[in-house]
């Protein structure tokens, strides 16, 4: 979770609770797996399922398609933080 | 549970009943543990309690939305009970209506519906009593069904029913001894020992 926070910059916080309806959503969307463990710890380990992986491989395209329009477009913010629309 | 680790947080522990049963079984380990890591791994006690802070707003919206999820999940599984469920509300649905209605009269011309078609028979006696009464009888036999197919009935699965027959009962509770209801309620504790001029008093009404 403090991974969570420090890839998006503190702007998502989850709680526990939070964290395990995420978790049961992807579950019982069938996009996360539980990982066999036979270990004597009592964490358990997820992996992304064959759809999963689709799902996410689709989300990142989605994402990479955005941000070269975007590009395209000169509406991405410029080196000094300022918007490109802020010019014209 | 892991019982070490609910020995570790007794409240925190005792506060996850919040979650439905079935999430709590799955997941409940999980959510201590992960506490128990959030708590191990914070650099000093300043950010402790910035894990405690946040795992106390977390629970409550966390439990509510797991719930909301169950009764969604209930009501898919269990078609008949979402069936039953809705066509009974439906027929309570004439009741509260009316006297939606009737209250915005009141409150924007200052006038009510006491003196329309809608107050007279046979339309009063069918959104006041043969409506709730049918809503009521379609809860109870459903819920009697149920009985008699699981041998058990679990409120977290039926509590659509059980509110309708509630409410049902309610409406014609209150439409049958709303003229007597001061006979019950003036002196309760008077009106217990003198039962029979109680009794006497609702006969009258």
């Amino acid at each position: 979770m403090q991974q969570i926070e420090h890839d998006t910059a503190g702007r998502i916080r989850l709680g526990p609770g939070a964290l395990y309806g995420t978790v049961k959503q992807l579950v019982d969307a069938n996009l996360i797996e539980e990982m066999p463990y036979e270990g004597t710890e009592r964490r358990r380990y997820y992996r992304l399922t064959k759809k999963g992986w689709d799902r996410l491989g689709s989300e990142m395209r989605y994402y990479e398609q955005t941000v070269r329009l975007a590009r395209e477009r000169q509406a991405l913010p410029n080196d000094t933080g300022a918007s490109a629309w802020a010019n014209i | 549970m892991g019982k070490h680790l609910a020995e570790r947080f007794p409240r925190y522990s005792q506060l996850l009943r919040l979650y439905p049963a079935r999430y709590r079984k799955r997941y409940g380990d999980e959510i201590l543990q992960t506490l128990a890591d959030m708590l191990d791994y914070a650099a000093s006690p300043a950010e402790r309690r910035r894990v405690w802070v946040r795992t106390a707003l977390d629970l409550p919206l966390a439990a509510t939305q797991q719930q909301l999820i169950t009764i969604g999940e209930t009501m898919h599984e269990s078609p008949f009970i979402k069936r039953s469920s809705i066509i009974s509300a439906l027929l309570l649905l004439p009741f509260f209506a009316a006297l939606a209605v009737n209250g915005l009269d009141k409150a924007l011309r200052n006038q009510t519906l006491y003196h329309s078609g809608l107050w007279s028979m046979p339309w009063l006696g069918l959104w006041v009593l043969y409506l709730p009464l049918l809503a009521g009888t379609i809860a109870l036999v459903s819920i009697v069904i149920i009985i008699m197919r699981n041998h058990k009935i679990s409120l977290s699965a039926t509590w659509p029913l059980v509110g309708v027959l509630g409410v049902s009962l309610s409406i014609v509770g209150m439409v049958l001894f709303h003229d007597s209801v001061h006979c019950v309620t003036g002196n309760p504790v008077r009106e217990l020992r003198n039962a029979r001029a109680t009794l006497s008093c609702i006969e009258q009404r």
